[in-house]
Protein backbone atom coordinates (compact mmCIF):
# COMPACT_ATOMS: atom_id res chain seq x y z
CA UNK A 1 0.00 0.00 0.00
CA UNK A 2 1.54 3.09 -0.67
CA UNK A 3 1.13 5.63 2.37
CA UNK A 4 3.40 8.64 2.84
CA UNK A 5 3.73 9.67 6.32
CA UNK A 6 5.04 12.74 7.60
CA UNK A 7 5.53 15.22 10.85
CA UNK A 8 3.92 18.23 10.86
CA UNK A 9 3.23 20.30 13.43
CA UNK A 10 3.26 17.63 15.88
CA UNK A 11 0.69 15.56 13.43
CA UNK A 12 1.37 12.46 12.07
CA UNK A 13 0.62 13.69 8.60
CA UNK A 14 -0.86 9.60 6.76
CA UNK A 15 -1.51 10.69 3.37
CA UNK A 16 -2.75 7.76 1.48
CA UNK A 17 -1.85 7.34 -2.13
CA UNK A 18 -4.07 4.29 -2.56
CA UNK A 19 -7.73 5.52 -5.55
CA UNK A 20 -9.20 2.35 -4.19
CA UNK A 21 -9.01 1.29 -0.14
CA UNK A 22 -11.50 -2.15 0.18
CA UNK A 23 -11.75 -5.56 1.77
CA UNK A 24 -8.76 -6.13 -0.46
CA UNK A 25 -6.17 -4.37 1.19
CA UNK A 26 -7.81 -2.77 4.27
CA UNK A 27 -5.66 -4.96 6.65
CA UNK A 28 -2.32 -3.05 4.99
CA UNK A 29 -4.42 0.25 5.51
CA UNK A 30 -5.29 -0.67 9.10
CA UNK A 31 -1.49 -2.35 9.84
CA UNK A 32 0.16 0.91 9.03
CA UNK A 33 -2.13 3.60 10.98
CA UNK A 34 -1.72 1.12 14.27
CA UNK A 35 2.11 1.07 14.15
CA UNK A 36 1.40 5.02 13.46
CA UNK A 37 -0.59 5.62 16.54
CA UNK A 38 1.97 3.38 18.41
CA UNK A 39 4.88 6.34 18.26
CA UNK A 40 2.72 9.23 18.33
CA UNK A 41 0.26 11.21 20.05
CA UNK A 42 -1.85 13.18 17.51
CA UNK A 43 -2.58 11.59 13.53
CA UNK A 44 -4.38 12.78 10.97
CA UNK A 45 -5.29 10.89 7.75
CA UNK A 46 -5.34 12.67 4.49
CA UNK A 47 -7.57 10.67 1.65
CA UNK A 48 -7.41 13.45 -0.69
CA UNK A 49 -5.87 10.42 -3.45
CA UNK A 50 -8.67 8.62 -2.30
CA UNK A 51 -11.62 7.74 -4.78
CA UNK A 52 -13.36 5.08 -3.14
CA UNK A 53 -13.76 3.10 0.32
CA UNK A 54 -15.91 0.26 0.85
CA UNK A 55 -17.40 -0.38 4.35
CA UNK A 56 -14.69 -2.71 6.03
CA UNK A 57 -12.60 0.63 5.60
CA UNK A 58 -15.47 2.53 7.79
CA UNK A 59 -15.10 -0.02 10.18
CA UNK A 60 -11.41 -0.03 10.30
CA UNK A 61 -11.63 4.01 10.68
CA UNK A 62 -14.16 3.03 14.00
CA UNK A 63 -11.61 0.54 15.28
CA UNK A 64 -8.76 3.29 15.04
CA UNK A 65 -10.91 5.54 16.84
CA UNK A 66 -11.59 3.56 19.63
CA UNK A 67 -8.20 2.19 20.09
CA UNK A 68 -7.15 6.32 19.79
CA UNK A 69 -9.70 7.03 22.15
CA UNK A 70 -8.82 4.66 24.88
CA UNK A 71 -5.31 6.05 24.85
CA UNK A 72 -6.10 9.65 24.96
CA UNK A 73 -5.08 9.93 21.16
CA UNK A 74 -5.67 11.94 18.32
CA UNK A 75 -7.19 10.52 15.06
CA UNK A 76 -8.84 13.45 12.58
CA UNK A 77 -9.43 12.69 8.58
CA UNK A 78 -9.02 15.19 5.80
CA UNK A 79 -9.12 15.42 1.98
CA UNK A 80 -12.47 13.47 1.76
CA UNK A 81 -13.98 13.87 -2.03
CA UNK A 82 -17.74 14.35 -2.02
CA UNK A 83 -18.97 11.57 -3.32
CA UNK A 84 -17.14 9.44 -0.15
CA UNK A 85 -18.40 11.68 2.27
CA UNK A 86 -22.16 10.69 1.36
CA UNK A 87 -20.76 7.26 3.03
CA UNK A 88 -19.24 8.79 5.89
CA UNK A 89 -22.69 10.56 6.12
CA UNK A 90 -25.10 7.68 5.53
CA UNK A 91 -23.30 5.67 8.27
CA UNK A 92 -23.47 8.46 10.91
CA UNK A 93 -19.12 8.41 10.74
CA UNK A 94 -19.38 12.64 10.06
CA UNK A 95 -20.69 12.55 13.44
CA UNK A 96 -17.90 10.62 15.42
CA UNK A 97 -14.96 11.86 13.71
CA UNK A 98 -13.68 15.65 12.94
CA UNK A 99 -13.42 16.04 9.58
CA UNK A 100 -11.31 18.95 7.82
CA UNK A 101 -11.32 19.98 4.18
CA UNK A 102 -7.40 19.51 3.75
CA UNK A 103 -4.18 18.68 6.19
CA UNK A 104 -3.81 22.57 6.02
CA UNK A 105 -6.90 23.46 7.59
CA UNK A 106 -6.62 20.54 10.16
CA UNK A 107 -3.00 21.97 11.34
CA UNK A 108 -3.88 25.68 11.21
CA UNK A 109 -6.86 24.62 13.71
CA UNK A 110 -4.76 22.42 15.76
CA UNK A 111 -2.73 25.71 15.47
CA UNK A 112 -5.23 28.01 16.37
CA UNK A 113 -6.55 25.60 19.43
CA UNK A 114 -3.06 25.48 21.36
CA UNK A 115 -2.21 29.00 20.90
CA UNK B 1 -31.30 9.46 -19.91
CA UNK B 2 -29.72 7.19 -22.61
CA UNK B 3 -28.88 8.63 -25.95
CA UNK B 4 -27.57 5.24 -27.53
CA UNK B 5 -30.82 3.44 -29.41
CA UNK B 6 -28.51 0.11 -28.96
CA UNK B 7 -28.36 0.51 -24.84
CA UNK B 8 -31.95 -0.82 -23.62
CA UNK B 9 -31.94 -4.60 -22.98
CA UNK B 10 -28.25 -4.50 -23.52
CA UNK B 11 -26.47 -6.77 -20.27
CA UNK B 12 -23.41 -7.62 -19.47
CA UNK B 13 -22.01 -10.70 -17.49
CA UNK B 14 -18.55 -11.21 -15.57
CA UNK B 15 -17.24 -13.81 -13.00
CA UNK B 16 -14.99 -13.13 -9.82
CA UNK B 17 -13.42 -15.49 -8.04
CA UNK B 18 -14.44 -16.26 -3.79
CA UNK B 19 -11.07 -14.08 -3.22
CA UNK B 20 -11.03 -10.73 -1.79
CA UNK B 21 -7.49 -10.02 -3.57
CA UNK B 22 -9.84 -10.13 -7.13
CA UNK B 23 -12.43 -7.11 -5.92
CA UNK B 24 -10.63 -4.53 -7.78
CA UNK B 25 -11.75 -5.61 -11.28
CA UNK B 26 -15.44 -5.00 -10.03
CA UNK B 27 -15.05 -1.12 -10.80
CA UNK B 28 -12.83 -2.39 -14.49
CA UNK B 29 -15.90 -4.28 -15.36
CA UNK B 30 -18.82 -1.80 -14.80
CA UNK B 31 -16.59 1.14 -16.36
CA UNK B 32 -16.94 -1.55 -19.25
CA UNK B 33 -20.80 -1.61 -19.21
CA UNK B 34 -20.35 2.10 -19.04
CA UNK B 35 -18.60 2.59 -21.74
CA UNK B 36 -21.13 0.38 -24.01
CA UNK B 37 -24.07 2.24 -22.14
CA UNK B 38 -23.05 5.84 -23.30
CA UNK B 39 -25.26 7.61 -20.80
CA UNK B 40 -24.79 11.60 -19.92
CA UNK B 41 -21.71 11.88 -18.17
CA UNK B 42 -23.28 13.94 -15.00
CA UNK B 43 -25.50 10.60 -14.58
CA UNK B 44 -22.72 8.10 -15.34
CA UNK B 45 -20.12 9.57 -12.97
CA UNK B 46 -23.05 9.64 -10.02
CA UNK B 47 -24.11 5.87 -10.99
CA UNK B 48 -20.46 4.50 -11.46
CA UNK B 49 -19.73 5.28 -7.35
CA UNK B 50 -23.24 4.08 -6.41
CA UNK B 51 -23.03 0.82 -7.94
CA UNK B 52 -19.47 0.41 -8.03
CA UNK B 53 -20.02 0.86 -3.98
CA UNK B 54 -23.08 -1.66 -3.16
CA UNK B 55 -21.34 -4.15 -5.60
CA UNK B 56 -18.28 -3.96 -4.25
CA UNK B 57 -20.30 -4.84 -0.85
CA UNK B 58 -22.74 -7.31 -2.57
CA UNK B 59 -19.50 -9.38 -3.04
CA UNK B 60 -17.73 -8.66 -0.01
CA UNK B 61 -20.87 -10.00 1.57
CA UNK B 62 -20.54 -13.25 -0.70
CA UNK B 63 -17.28 -13.70 -0.24
CA UNK B 64 -17.58 -12.98 4.03
CA UNK B 65 -20.46 -14.97 4.55
CA UNK B 66 -20.96 -16.96 1.51
CA UNK B 67 -19.99 -21.04 1.33
CA UNK B 68 -18.30 -20.49 -1.64
CA UNK B 69 -14.80 -22.33 -2.27
CA UNK B 70 -11.75 -19.87 -3.36
CA UNK B 71 -10.59 -22.17 -5.94
CA UNK B 72 -13.48 -23.83 -7.89
CA UNK B 73 -16.33 -21.27 -7.09
CA UNK B 74 -17.04 -18.20 -8.38
CA UNK B 75 -19.55 -15.01 -7.76
CA UNK B 76 -21.21 -14.19 -11.21
CA UNK B 77 -22.45 -11.02 -11.99
CA UNK B 78 -25.15 -9.71 -14.54
CA UNK B 79 -25.72 -6.25 -14.96
CA UNK B 80 -28.55 -4.75 -17.34
CA UNK B 81 -30.29 -1.83 -18.33
CA UNK B 82 -33.85 -1.89 -19.29
CA UNK B 83 -34.40 1.27 -19.99
CA UNK B 84 -35.15 2.81 -17.29
CA UNK B 85 -33.17 0.79 -14.67
CA UNK B 86 -29.68 -0.78 -14.15
CA UNK B 87 -30.55 -3.81 -12.65
CA UNK B 88 -27.46 -6.31 -11.20
CA UNK B 89 -28.16 -9.90 -10.09
CA UNK B 90 -25.30 -11.20 -8.02
CA UNK B 91 -25.27 -14.76 -8.17
CA UNK B 92 -23.13 -17.21 -4.88
CA UNK B 93 -23.27 -19.95 -2.62
CA UNK B 94 -24.52 -19.37 -0.09
CA UNK B 95 -27.31 -19.10 3.18
CA UNK B 96 -30.01 -16.53 2.61
CA UNK B 97 -29.86 -13.96 4.86
CA UNK B 98 -32.66 -11.32 5.46
CA UNK B 99 -33.03 -7.99 3.53
CA UNK B 100 -36.07 -6.45 4.49
CA UNK B 101 -35.09 -5.48 7.94
CA UNK B 102 -32.15 -3.53 7.45
CA UNK B 103 -31.45 -0.81 10.07
CA UNK B 104 -28.96 1.49 10.23
CA UNK B 105 -26.39 0.40 12.07
CA UNK B 106 -25.13 2.65 15.25
CA UNK B 107 -21.89 4.93 14.10
CA UNK B 108 -19.86 3.21 16.58
CA UNK B 109 -20.69 -0.85 15.05
CA UNK B 110 -17.74 -2.69 15.02
CA UNK B 111 -18.75 -4.04 11.60
CA UNK B 112 -22.70 -4.69 9.94
CA UNK B 113 -22.82 -1.76 7.27
CA UNK B 114 -22.64 -3.16 4.20
CA UNK B 115 -26.49 -4.18 3.57
CA UNK B 116 -26.91 -0.97 4.87
CA UNK B 117 -25.00 0.57 2.24
CA UNK B 118 -26.32 -1.30 -0.38
CA UNK B 119 -30.00 -0.18 0.41
CA UNK B 120 -29.11 3.58 0.57
CA UNK B 121 -26.88 3.31 -2.67
CA UNK B 122 -29.69 1.08 -4.66
CA UNK B 123 -33.51 1.82 -5.12
CA UNK B 124 -34.47 -1.77 -4.56
CA UNK B 125 -33.26 -4.77 -3.69
CA UNK B 126 -34.38 -8.40 -3.24
CA UNK B 127 -33.16 -12.01 -2.53
CA UNK B 128 -33.72 -15.41 -4.29
CA UNK B 129 -32.24 -18.46 -2.67
CA UNK B 130 -32.67 -21.93 -4.53
CA UNK B 131 -31.25 -25.07 -4.12
CA UNK B 132 -27.95 -23.30 -1.95
CA UNK B 133 -27.59 -20.03 -4.16
CA UNK B 134 -28.48 -16.63 -3.59
CA UNK B 135 -29.16 -14.17 -6.19
CA UNK B 136 -29.45 -10.94 -5.14
CA UNK B 137 -30.92 -8.40 -6.94
CA UNK B 138 -30.24 -4.53 -7.15
CA UNK B 139 -32.21 -2.10 -8.83
CA UNK B 140 -30.57 1.71 -9.93
CA UNK B 141 -33.30 4.02 -11.15
CA UNK B 142 -31.33 6.33 -14.66
CA UNK B 143 -32.26 9.69 -13.89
Amino acid sequence: MLINIIDKNGYKVIDVKEKRIDASNDKDFKDIILDTIKKTNNIVIDFSSVDFIDSSVLATLVYLYKVCNKENKTLHLAGISKKLWTLFDITGLTNIFTIYNNIDECIEHVKISNE
Amino acid sequence: MSKSPMSKGYSFNFTIPFDYKHIYSIEENIKKFFSLMNFDSTIENSLIFNINLALTEAIVNAIKHGEGNMKNDKIKVHIEFDGNSIIINVHSKGRPFDIHNIKKPEPLADSGRGLYVISCMMDKIDLINTDGENILIMKKKVS
